[in-house]
């Protein structure tokens, strides 16, 4: 028995040595005065392994050690990263990476790996980089050219997430999962990728001496990967990690209240050209092909409200114009609010009467009512669709809310377009497709089109907006598309949302990304701590 | 004995067939259920590309042979999420929950033996109704609930534990110093299982022995003057080690399933995590792999403890022994 | 010296709260090297009797009187001490052994274990246990060592708990029934055994069988917690004094084999 109690202790003792040992081999070395050693961001985002075909660990290596040629700032204005451009016409862009770029293993970035890397991903893709270009020319060692079939003064938007691979590294290389880690991941950036630790759930980066912008504020920056949320937002909030990052997102709603509380810990809303609440007429169909009745609706959704129940404190009021702040050529128009006489007064003018004084209107002899078609995988949506409910009662205007399941949903309102009304969630990428300005879902003849549009002044509009020499002439035809959007509703935002981040009250000086959010190459060579 | 290994026969045999049947008869596309992909992202060709891939336009009882004999050879299917074999995925993650399944098993077992039998001798008393008492109300805690608070208090508060994952950002690169930090790190997760798989166990562990306490054996030791500890440790305890081991048994499945929520909460890549992703995928049969790998263990684990129980018993023991 | 016991009362609290005398006012006195029958039916109190003696008397029956072992008197010892006397002092020898040995441990850890309790260092256990079992007849001591409880007939398993309680050198043996798993054949032989293991020992044999009790020198017939009848074993057997005693004489057949002398008509 007493042998037994013995050994009892010493394995005791044993295992308190290993673990006093284990604290104290975490001591960090002081970093000159303004520099950070450390920095360490949380993620929920899944990355299984350090590999470029992992999208989430792809994209974050964007923000330390892959670059892209540009980079686009909050406004939507670019500005250049690895490469100046410059274009006569926005058909020939032409790229020059910046001197004195290397690859992490000491080798000039060179014109040659920007042509490398569009026909390595259309080989790994299947086509939609090399093959977009009529015409790719290396002009000299640094320089490329690149021709479009037409002129898109829009063309650096996709530039900003190509990241350019070292051909010497890649070239010979059909499946990238075969290269071991530490050469897969040499990139150009002010960062170069050290390891990842599936055990720790680390990603850890150190910076790159040789970056010709100099040496970036912080020594090393480590993500700590999350399975679980609440266990992140504990962690930000003891300091145990500086800040969290989500690619495209912010912190949920539901810890926000929580996180403002906490002194320590500072938010930031940035700018999300997402448009994640809009109601979308089917403009073909009755009664929607009624610009009165479509001003009355507008006139009848109460948006504070929808704001308090399903926005952040950050959410801002929408307006007519549809596109949200932050949206390259994005102009003001007339905020959206409630108005019940000017509601009542359209649907008049549209003809509608309460004949059988039920307490809902008829139209054209018909019962008016919205069918509003939500997906299934999306409660909230649903939700959203309940209070237009009780908004659209207070006027006479009956709603019928049909809930699909996400592939019915597709197939009904994307290829049949046998939808009335939908309510759904547009996203910052399917926004700025085809001529931005949500063109892709508004525009009849495009696949993804909920509105329907048809309109011959539509139609000139975004012809103008392909044809335009250059952003400022993009930018004319932009606010005029956001006027008509503003005059003829064809759809309606009903809140706008920040993407709220969170991080450390130590810490300053972020600079806003319009792609990666706060975490960019710039940030990193701002960054202050107290 | 053969009963029981035929009956552990057919429970595999059943779980494989129902494996195999369960994206066959699943409403919708048997090809894509196989794969696990949305039908709006397969292109036509890739479509055509999976159903030679999985052979679903051949016989069923071809089909069957085929998954037969790749689960003979270890093949569990392939995970096009992952662009991975399934068996592979679960290899590499299997140590991962080993390290917190294991610990978390045996120091259960331990804690509610303890527990138990110290409690069971003092039927009635003041100290047993506690003790019961704040299990049934440790066992009322949801375990995702048990390990927030858990590691609200202990890592954040306290800061006495790591916030989660296996080891340290930096581990140290001794061996000893690197054992500890692996098990400074274990030990919320483990904590964690433990508290929530220790009541059921315990509250078996002192009934049984609280009626063992009435058996005329009992009373006889007692005659002979040994103390009640001792009685408890050394005579009622080989009496109710059966019971306790197949429960023990029986709760591998439970672990194996609670550390899903628990690997999720300590950021562990373990199965469970595996799984999560699996279930939020949509990976079929990652998710079949993962089923099937669980539902083995907890067959295999209990005809172990059924074999164990058996060596145990000194009757069958004895009868074995004779009929050599 | 011995065992005396006086004026013993016994009672159960039920469940209901109502109390139930179980024993009223047994006294009787056993010398060492005597024997003393406690003779009644079932349900009568005897076994009751012998765990208030031992002080393992279920939680729910409470004894008052006095019981004196060697000129200690048992209830005013405190607890602790009374448990001490068990295995050394006071030993017990159960009805049935088979039912009463532990059936996971083998005979040698259970006999092990009241070596120990008298002190009995380690490495002479295996001299002890070879002379314990043979003294009770074990012809191979060690196939008995290792065997489990239930592979020992009734009668095998009786001589092992007899051996036991021979571990140590009890002043007062208290058997209950013991004689009851054992063929008639073997009675006889059995209780001579008892009768050479513990001469130097006061003995308190609990029994229903008349002719088990004609073995003892005295007998105390007990009938629903109260001496029927107390006095020298001839006496009482040969002139009962009430109906009951005589009930009991007759309800044994095989009684009449050992003592159809002076026993009066049926």
């Amino acid at each position: 028995m007493r042998k037994c109690r013995c050994l009892v202790f010493i394995c005791l003792c044993f295992v308190m040595c290993c673990a006093l040992s284990a604290c104290g081999g975490q001591e960090a070395s002081q970093p000159e005065a303004g520099r950070i050693d450390t920095f360490i961001i949380g993620t929920t985002a899944e990355i299984s392994s350090a590999k470029r075909s992992v999208y989430n660990f792809d994209v974050l290596t964007g923000t330390l050690s892959q670059l892209a040629p540009v980079w686009v700032d909050a406004d939507g204005v670019y500005h250049p990263l690895l490469c100046t451009y410059s274009t006569e016409d926005s058909r020939t862009w032409i790229l020059t990476v910046r001197e004195g770029m290397t690859w992490h293993d000491g080798q000039p970035v060179s014109a040659a790996d920007i042509q490398f890397t569009l026909e390595y991903l259309d080989s790994q893709n299947g086509g939609g980089y090399a093959d977009s270009y009529e015409d790719i020319r290396l002009v000299d060692e640094r320089t490329i050219a690149l021709e479009l079939a037409e002129p898109n003064p829009r063309h650096l938007a996709s530039l900003t997430t190509l990241r350019i691979l070292p051909k010497h590294i890649y070239q010979d290389v059909t499946d990238d999962s075969a290269l071991p880690s530490d050469e897969a991941n040499i990139g150009c950036g002010p960062y170069r990728f050290v390891r990842f630790d599936a055990d720790a759930g680390v990603l850890a980066f150190d910076a790159y001496d040789a970056y010709p912008d100099g040496q970036p504020m912080v020594e090393h920056v480590l993500f700590r990967l999350f399975d679980n949320e609440d266990t992140m937002y504990m962690a930000l909030k003891s300091g145990e990690i500086d800040m969290v990052y989500r690619y495209s997102s912010g912190v949920s709603t539901a810890v926000l209240e929580d996180l403002q509380r906490t002194e320590q810990i500072s938010l930031l809303p940035i700018r999300n050209t997402a448009n994640s609440a809009v109601l979308i007429f089917n403009n073909q169909v009755s009664p929607f092909d009624n610009e009165k009745i479509r001003q009355a609706l507008a006139c009848a959704i109460d948006y504070a409200r929808f704001r308090e129940l399903f926005g952040s404190p950050y959410a801002l009021a929408s307006e007519a114009g549809f596109i949200p702040p932050g949206t390259y050529g994005y102009v003001q128009t007339q905020t959206l609010e409630r108005d019940l006489q000017l509601a009542a007064a359209y649907l008049q003018e549209a003809g509608c009467t309460d004949s059988d004084d039920d307490g809902y209107l008829e139209y054209q002899g018909q019962p008016l009512c919205v069918e509003v078609m939500v997906r299934d995988d999306k409660p909230v949506h649903a939700r959203y669709a309940e209070l237009l409910m009780n908004n659209l009662a207070e006027v006479g205007i009956a709603v019928q809310i049909d809930v699909q399941e996400v592939a019915a949903f597709r197939e009904l309102t994307e290829q049949q377009h046998a939808h009335a009304a939908v309510i759904t969630g547009l996203t910052a990428f399917g926004m700025a497709k085809n001529q931005g300005l949500a063109a892709l879902y508004l525009w009849g003849e495009n696949s993804m089109s909920y509105g329907q549009v048809y309109d011959e002044d539509y139609k000139a509009l975004l012809d103008q907006a392909d044809a335009a020499a250059n952003m400022e002439e993009y930018a004319l035809v932009a606010a005029e598309i956001q006027q008509y959007y503003a005059d003829t509703l064809p759809a309606i935002a009903l809140f706008w949302d920040s993407h709220i981040q969170a991080f450390n009250s130590r810490y300053s000086g972020f600079v806003e990304d319009g792609t990666f959010g706060l975490l960019n190459v710039q940030t990193w060579f701002s960054l202050q701590a107290e | 004995m053969k009963k029981k290994l035929l009956i552990s026969f057919f429970c595999l045999l059943f779980i494989l067939v129902f494996n195999f049947a369960l994206p066959r008869l699943l409403p919708g596309d048997t090809v894509l259920m196989l794969v696990g992909m949305d039908e709006d992202v397969v292109s036509e060709n890739e479509y055509a590309y999976y159903v030679e891939k999985t052979g679903a336009d051949r016989p069923l009882a071809e089909q069957f042979a085929s998954y037969l004999r790749g689960i003979l050879q270890g093949d569990l299917g392939y995970s096009y999420h992952h662009n991975a074999p399934v068996e592979q995925l679960i290899a590499q993650r299997v140590p991962a929950t080993l390290q917190i399944a294991l610990p978390a098993v045996l120091l259960s077992a331990l804690l509610a033996l303890v527990l138990g039998c110290y409690a069971g001798m003092r039927k009635g008393s003041g100290m047993e109704r506690m003790i019961s008492t704040l299990q049934i109300t440790v066992d009322a805690i949801p375990g995702f609930l048990l390990g927030l608070l858990l590691l609200s208090l202990f890592a954040f508060h306290l800061g006495w534990f790591p916030s989660g994952a296996l080891n340290s950002i930096v581990v140290p690169a001794a061996t000893l110093p690197a054992w500890g930090d692996r098990i400074w790190h274990l030990c919320l997760p483990v904590l964690t299982l433990v508290l929530g798989s220790v009541p059921a166990k315990y509250l078996l562990v002192c009934n049984t022995v609280a009626q063992q306490m009435q058996e005329k054996y009992v009373l006889y030791a007692r005659s002979r003057g040994l103390s009640d500890s001792y009685i408890v440790w050394h005579h009622i305890l080989p009496n109710i080690c059966q019971p306790f081991i197949a429960m023990v048994g029986m709760n591998m499945g439970f672990i194996f399933s609670g550390s899903l929520v628990i690997e999720t909460i300590f950021s562990i890549r373990g199965l469970g995590s595996l799984l999560d992703q699996a279930i939020r995928s949509r990976d079929y049969p990652l998710l079949q792999g993962c089923l099937l790998v669980s539902a083995v263990v907890v067959v295999v684990a209990n005809l172990l403890t059924d074999v164990l129980c058996v060596a145990l018993d000194p009757k069958v023991r004895c009868r074995i022994h004779e009929a050599e | 010296m011995g065992l005396s016991v006086r004026e013993l009362y016994i009672e159960a609290q039920l469940k209901e709260g109502e109390r139930v005398p179980i024993v009223q006012g047994l006294s009787f006195a056993v010398e060492a090297g005597q024997r003393l029958a406690l003779v009644g039916r079932s349900g009568c109190g005897k076994t009751m009797t012998a765990m208030a003696i031992l002080g393992l008397l279920p939680g729910n029956c409470h004894a008052r009187g006095s019981i004196v072992v060697d000129d200690q008197d048992l209830f005013a010892l405190p607890e602790k001490e009374r448990r001490q006397l068990l295995g050394k002092k006071l030993a017990f020898i159960p009805q049935s052994g088979a039912d009463f040995l532990n059936p996971s441990l083998r005979i040698r850890r259970q006999m092990e274990e009241s070596l120990s309790r008298n002190g009995i260092a380690r490495r002479h256990y295996d001299i002890h246990l070879q002379r314990l079992l043979t003294a009770v007849g074990f012809p191979d001591p060690q196939a008995v060592l290792r065997a489990y409880p239930f592979q020992l007939s009734g009668g095998m398993a009786q001589r092992v708990v007899m051996a036991m309680a021979c571990a140590g050198q009890p002043r007062v043996v208290i058997a209950d029934e013991p004689t009851r798993g054992i063929d008639q054949g073997n009675v006889q032989h059995f209780l001579r055994l008892l009768d050479g293991l513990f001469h130097n020992s006061a003995v308190l044999l609990i029994t229903h069988d008349i002719s088990v009790a004609a073995t003892c020198q005295h007998i105390l017939v007990v009938r629903d917690g109260q001496a029927e009848e107390y006095g020298p074993t001839r006496q009482v057997l040969q002139h009962p004094a009430s109906v009951y005693t005589h009930t009991l004489i007759c309800d044994l057949p095989h009684a009449l084999s050992h003592w159809e002398r002076g026993v009066g008509p049926c």
